[in-house]
């Protein structure tokens, strides 16, 4: 509780109002009131998935975090509907130092508009941050990806800062271990493949909510053509990311 | 409709344009090198005046800084100021060394009236540069008014001619033995002399005095010659003190920057190159130029394409003087924009109503260049890309990534193709994929390219190990490849 609603007695008017205003303020957060999200959203494409990031979708201007081992085991997947969503908006998709060359055809059949992509390959850390700032800043992107080699709280920050000042989407991809000491993201995922169809998602945080359970996404369609079916890959072979991670969660 | 002219004086423009710190006293010397001709505030007050021999100023004041005015650079000065008039009119004639004949009876009606466009060309001029303004019927009046610091903006020909009737000989700007020989027969001002008989003051003063008074009354037509402006762009910025470091460049360079964005606007123009030339003092000219990815006009966009820029370059010596220049140009809308939005667009920009021009791009479905120009400026090398689809069975070739310089082309893709998200740059060979990982059973065999030598022969398959799926290829002569990933 703050000073101030202390010295008040409990039917005092002005107590409440001055509670009320603290609550409104946002600083304190209740779970019975869930944050209203009158931002920009765009639905994930996969119900799964929507029914557990906060808002029902992925929000404008929170920066989310999604942690992979690895290419390849559907860190792309999961935002791919979106972005063929947002690449209808006739502004940059920028891409920053992606780690392999995205694939143009798959893009395209999986409705993503390829005039409005923009890949920068910088030569530095230093270089990418720079660019991902400077995409979000100008305000002429509506999502902005990076693949981080390194990982710093403030840069981060500066992100997410970032992010929610132009409310634009933003993903980042660190190519780094888990920090599990905590992150300034609004959302931290973590992905990683059972099989060719399905993905399963750890929530590391989610602002305004608890971490929640794992879950599994179907990602079948989510490139546009039907993922082969995949009943021989023995489930028990996926690889579990690091248990400490879930510690980030708290924050 | 008969004219109306509005002289637009500029007193000590060359000094105005020297980039002087507050206290420093500063005179200008005229062509002799000899006598004081402009002199600023802090020099006036140690009591210099002007006409006062540069020996007897400097005795006066000893911190004066002395500078040789230079003809050549007041021209083009007053040039630059026309260039800035031009928005107000087109019809400019120059009046040597510091005025501006304006026709402004035919732009009364689009600025609303003289009272509203005198005030707004007060407020729109660069506070750099104080100026004087008057308006009469004879361009030779309203220089008058404005050289003697009477204009208002009121084009009562009674009330002009009360106030030019008023003018003594010496704010006529008469020759000083003139002036002399019509006091002694008792004339003092224009009022007095006007009341002569002309045909006597010709015979006893000369036909160019009689010809001045008819300009002045308007009963004679003030020959001009019109101002063009030159499809390029000259200004400059002189310093007193050097500049040692590039950054250092960006403040003067601000408002230079400023009249090139409103030159190319006036124009519906834009640019993507502007070449700076730096004066040294012991050293040849440094000539740097500033190319950006797309042609560019705003002048926030400008100033950080600039800045941008300054950090790949070091200045080889301290600076004296700065110019900016730019001589090719393009146009602001490149065909692409001309949509009926775009059309509106230009009426927009023309009339002064646009809101930002972001907006009215994104309506149009045109994509904002500024970003892209950002990113090339800081960017060293090629680092940009856009993504290109091909219609080519080879994957490598099927998607590539294309240089920011060219523009990506449409292309027919084939459908139903299971393709990675993932493209490697170049294939990582791999030892053979275990049975139990391979996810696809048939694999897709493409074999191609025979018609331009870069001929494959692969089989396709799907694996996936520890998580990761991949996409690899299995080559004639029994290789295996990686070649992407589904992220």
């Amino acid at each position: 509780m703050l000073p101030e609603s202390r010295s008040h007695t409990a039917n005092d008017p002005a107590s409440h109002s001055v509670l009320d205003q603290v609550l409104d303020r946002g600083d304190v957060w209740q779970a019975r009131r869930q944050p209203e999200f009158a931002r920009k959203q765009v639905s994930s494409g996969f119900p799964e998935l929507d029914a557990q990031l906060p808002g029902g979708g992925w929000q404008a201007g929170q920066l989310c975090e999604i942690y992979q081992q690895g290419l390849g085991t559907g860190e792309l997947s999961l935002i791919l509907p979106a972005l063929a969503k947002l690449s209808q908006q006739p502004r940059w998709i920028l891409w920053v130092a992606p780690p392999a060359i995205p694939y143009a055809p798959t893009l395209s059949q999986a409705g993503v508009n390829l005039k409005h992509i923009l890949v920068v390959r910088p030569k530095s850390y230093k270089e990418a941050i720079w660019c991902l700032e400077e995409g979000l800043r100008s305000g002429h992107c509506s999502a902005v990806l990076g693949w981080l080699g390194e990982w710093h709280k403030q840069h981060i920050r500066r992100l997410q800062i970032a992010a929610a000042d132009a409310d634009s989407h933003c993903w980042v991809w660190p190519q780094t271990g888990f920090d599990a000491s905590g992150s300034p993201a609004a959302l931290r995922l973590g992905v990683q493949r059972l099989s060719a169809r399905q993905l399963q998602v750890q929530c590391f945080k989610r602002r305004g909510s608890w971490p929640g359970k794992d879950f599994i996404v179907d990602i079948t369609q989510a490139s546009g053509t039907p993922m082969p079916a995949n009943d021989r890959f023995p489930a028990h072979k996926a690889v579990r990311l690091p248990s400490v991670a879930r510690l980030g969660s708290a924050n | 409709m008969t004219p109306l002219w509005l002289y637009l004086h500029f007193p000590d423009l060359y000094l105005h344009s020297l980039l002087i710190p507050d206290d420093q006293p500063v005179a200008l010397l005229g062509a002799r090198h000899q006598h004081v001709e402009q002199l600023n505030e802090p020099a006036r007050k140690a009591g210099v005046t002007v006409d006062m021999s540069m020996a007897t100023a400097c005795s006066l004041c000893p911190g004066l800084i002395c500078q040789p005015l230079d003809d050549i650079q007041q021209q083009q000065l007053l040039e630059q100021k026309a260039l800035w008039a031009y928005r107000y009119s087109a019809q400019i004639c120059l009046d040597p060394p510091q005025g501006l004949w304006l026709e402004i009876g035919s732009m009364l009606k689009l600025f609303g009236g003289l009272e509203s466009l005198w005030q707004r060309l007060l407020r729109e001029a660069p506070t750099q540069w104080p100026i004087q303004l008057g308006v009469a019927q004879a361009a030779q009046a309203a220089r008058l008014l404005a050289i003697n610091h009477i204009g208002l903006p009121n084009s009562d020909k009674h009330w002009i001619r009360q106030q030019l009737h008023g003018l003594t000989l010496a704010q006529l700007q008469l020759d000083e033995s003139l002036q002399l020989k019509l006091q002694r027969v008792g004339a003092k001002t224009l009022g007095d002399l006007v009341r002569l008989p002309l045909a006597d003051l010709a015979v006893r003063y000369g036909i160019e005095l009689v010809d001045y008074l008819e300009r002045i009354q308007g009963h004679k037509q003030q020959p001009m010659s019109w101002f063009e402006p030159p499809l390029r762009f000259r200004q400059d910025a002189f310093f007193i003190e050097e500049v040692e470091h590039q950054n250092g460049l960006l403040f003067p360079l601000r408002p230079l920057l400023a009249a090139l964005s409103s030159f190319l606007q006036q124009r519906q123009l834009s640019t993507r190159t502007l070449i700076l030339r730096l004066k040294h003092r012991h050293q040849p000219t440094t000539e740097w130029r500033l190319s950006f990815a797309r042609a560019e006009h705003r002048e926030q966009e400008l100033l950080a394409l600039v800045r941008y820029r300054f950090e790949h370059h070091t200045l080889p010596a301290p600076v004296t003087s700065l110019r900016l220049c730019v001589d090719h140009f393009e146009d602001m809308y490149p065909l692409r924009a001309k949509g009926k939005q775009g059309q509106n667009n230009h009426w927009d920009k023309l009339l002064g109503t646009a809101g930002t021009t972001d907006t009215m791009d994104e309506a149009s479905g045109v994509l904002d260049d500024s970003l892209l120009n950002r990113l090339q400026a800081r960017l060293q090398h090629q680092q940009l890309f856009y993504l290109q689809a091909n219609a080519d069975p080879r994957p490598e070739i099927a998607g590539q990534l294309l240089d920011s310089h060219r523009h990506p082309q449409a292309a027919v893709i084939r459908k139903g193709l299971l393709r990675p998200i993932w493209l490697l740059d170049t294939p990582i060979p791999c030892p053979q994929p275990h049975e139990d990982t391979l996810i696809l059973h048939r694999p897709e065999r493409i074999s191609s390219g025979w018609w331009d030598g870069i001929t494959v022969r692969r089989d396709y398959y799907l694996s996936l190990q520890s998580g990761q799926l991949l996409w690899i290829y299995r080559d004639a002569s029994k290789g295996w490849f990686i070649q992407g990933l589904f992220g």
